[in-house]
């Protein structure tokens, strides 16, 4: 992509690399006008972001349909509308019927797809022997194997942790911490990623790389 | 020459936390300068998406998630040109959507990083659905009836009037799901596990612990995580880009960390060996 030099994508280029650099004094110079400035502008663009896309998805998904007379999408627009009667003191008790909805259809739909691939499988993948494998594959199948035993011993409350208990949900604990460090180390990789793409975009933007 | 040694620790212990914040910024800016190019080995998981993808034979219909907001560009944008270029390269035919309120940006950028999208005939090669809401509800939705979450496309075209979407209507119509950055276990609980239908993809980093057992029971057949995984598969389509740029800059800032907490930790094991309290 070439550099832009049309006015409003340069100004719409200088503004992105000046606000990445208001967001990013905060981790230099604490809380600052230009930090605020920037979060401020930030949390109302993508506010009216998701007002704009909120409203289009209703209007193409339910109200268009309905004004080409199909009548049942009246029936999610009501339950919608019944949400922001939370905020009507007087019949905050409509919103509980779309509430009750939302969560019930939720419940159903998450709860008969999880009990598979979440449990079912998990379980079988972690006691079935990786045949003809690795050294190392061996390595991670017990690994994982007795770490799940001893994670699991760990969060069994109705035992004091004495006797047997006491070496498995020490190592459990042991365990969960190895798993958090992994999750720990994956967090700063993603985070140091989205640096490194702002520090990318400001120097395409200062015409050191191209854009 | 104790006293020396002790004045250094401590003075490196009281440091200005901004130095090091530059430090990093430094460490991240030069690679892209003078990129080092590090050589970038290819997990199997990586591997097998990648396989998985030139698979696809030509015709068949592949449904692409782009759970991916601007913020995540640098994570997963060179992964997801990857999986498209490979997937145009086998003739496949694809329909874009996506859980992120900026999906509509994402298929933009998309658009101008694989200029070739432009050139298929919308409709019957390629569709960008656009935004839907609703996760686990609407992919359950989808797989029955994808008219229904999404009556029309994003430009407002009615998928009626759409020949893929016509041929591609419902969970058992489609080849495979590849999902970005998130929102990958409504794919696996909603059209993997129900109808068969093989789910992959890439997640951002902090997403590839959670993956991993997903990975190791056969839910989904590969998986590439991160900026690490983007520049795998470009390494695999031998079309080294931003991914592998990247890597470089982001190899240098956990080389500092690693460098980092050895230093911020040798005043204490120093003053521990010394018997100080």
């Amino acid at each position: 992509m070439a550099y832009p030099t049309e006015l409003w994508a340069l100004t719409g280029l200088w503004v992105g690399a000046i606000l990445t650099v208001a967001i990013y004094s905060y981790m230099l110079y604490k809380e600052n006008p230009l930090y605020r400035l920037a979060e401020h502008v930030y949390i109302g663009i993508a506010f009216a972001i998701v007002a704009v896309v909120a409203v289009q998805n209703t209007n193409r998904i339910a109200v268009t349909p309905l004004l080409n007379g199909e009548i049942v999408f009246i029936i999610p627009l009501l339950l919608g509308l019944g949400m922001y009667t939370v905020f009507i003191e007087k019949y905050r008790w409509v919103s509980r019927y779309s509430i009750a909805t939302l969560v019930g259809v939720m419940l159903a739909v998450v709860t008969s797809g999880i009990l598979i691939p979440n449990i079912i499988n998990q379980v079988a993948s972690t006691i079935t022997p990786p045949m003809g494998s690795t050294m190392m594959d061996w390595v991670n199948f017990f690994y994982i194997g007795f770490g799940t035993i001893c994670s699991v011993s760990y969060f069994l409350f109705t035992r004091e942790h004495t006797g047997i208990l006491a070496p498995t949900a020490r190592l459990g604990r042991l365990v969960l911490m190895v798993g958090l460090g992994v999750m720990f180390g994956n967090t700063v990789l993603f985070r140091m990623a989205m640096l490194a793409g702002r520090i990318e975009y400001l120097l395409q933007v200062v015409g050191i790389l191209p854009l | 020459m104790m006293s020396e040694k002790k004045d250094i620790w401590d003075r490196l212990d009281k440091l200005d936390r901004r130095v090091y914040f530059w430090i990093l910024i430094i460490a991240l800016t030069v690679p892209y300068i003078n990129p080092i190019g590090l050589p970038i080995t290819v997990k199997p998981s990586t591997r097998a998406l990648y396989e998985g993808i030139q698979g696809v034979n030509e015709g068949e219909i592949v449904l692409v998630d782009i759970f991916m907001s601007v913020s995540t560009w640098a994570e997963c944008m060179g992964g997801l040109v990857v999986e498209v270029n490979t997937l145009l390269d086998q003739g496949a035919k694809l329909v874009f959507l996506g859980d992120s309120i900026d999906v509509a940006r994402s298929w933009d950028r998309l658009n101008e990083l694989i200029p070739r999208l432009q050139d298929l005939e919308y409709g019957e090669d390629v569709v960008f659905l656009g935004y839907y809401a609703g996760q686990d509800a609407a992919a359950s939705q989808m797989a029955v009836d994808m008219s229904s979450i999404f009556p029309a496309d994003h430009f407002g075209t009615p998928l009626g009037d759409l020949p893929l979407m016509v041929e591609a209507n419902t969970a058992d119509d489609y080849a495979m799901v590849l999902f970005t950055a998130e929102g990958e276990v409504k794919w696996i609980q909603q059209w993997g596990e129900p109808y068969s239908i093989p789910v992959a993809g890439m997640g951002i980093a902090m997403k590839g612990s959670a993956l991993a057992p997903y990975l190791a029971s056969g839910d989904i057949f590969g998986l590439a995580v991160g900026v690490r995984g983007a520049a795998e598969l470009e390494a695999l389509a031998n079309a080294p880009a931003d991914a592998t740029i990247r890597m470089d800059a982001i190899s240098m800032s956990h080389l500092l960390f690693v460098i980092l907490i050895i230093l911020a930790n040798l005043p204490l094991i120093i003053s521990k060996v010394r018997g100080e309290s």
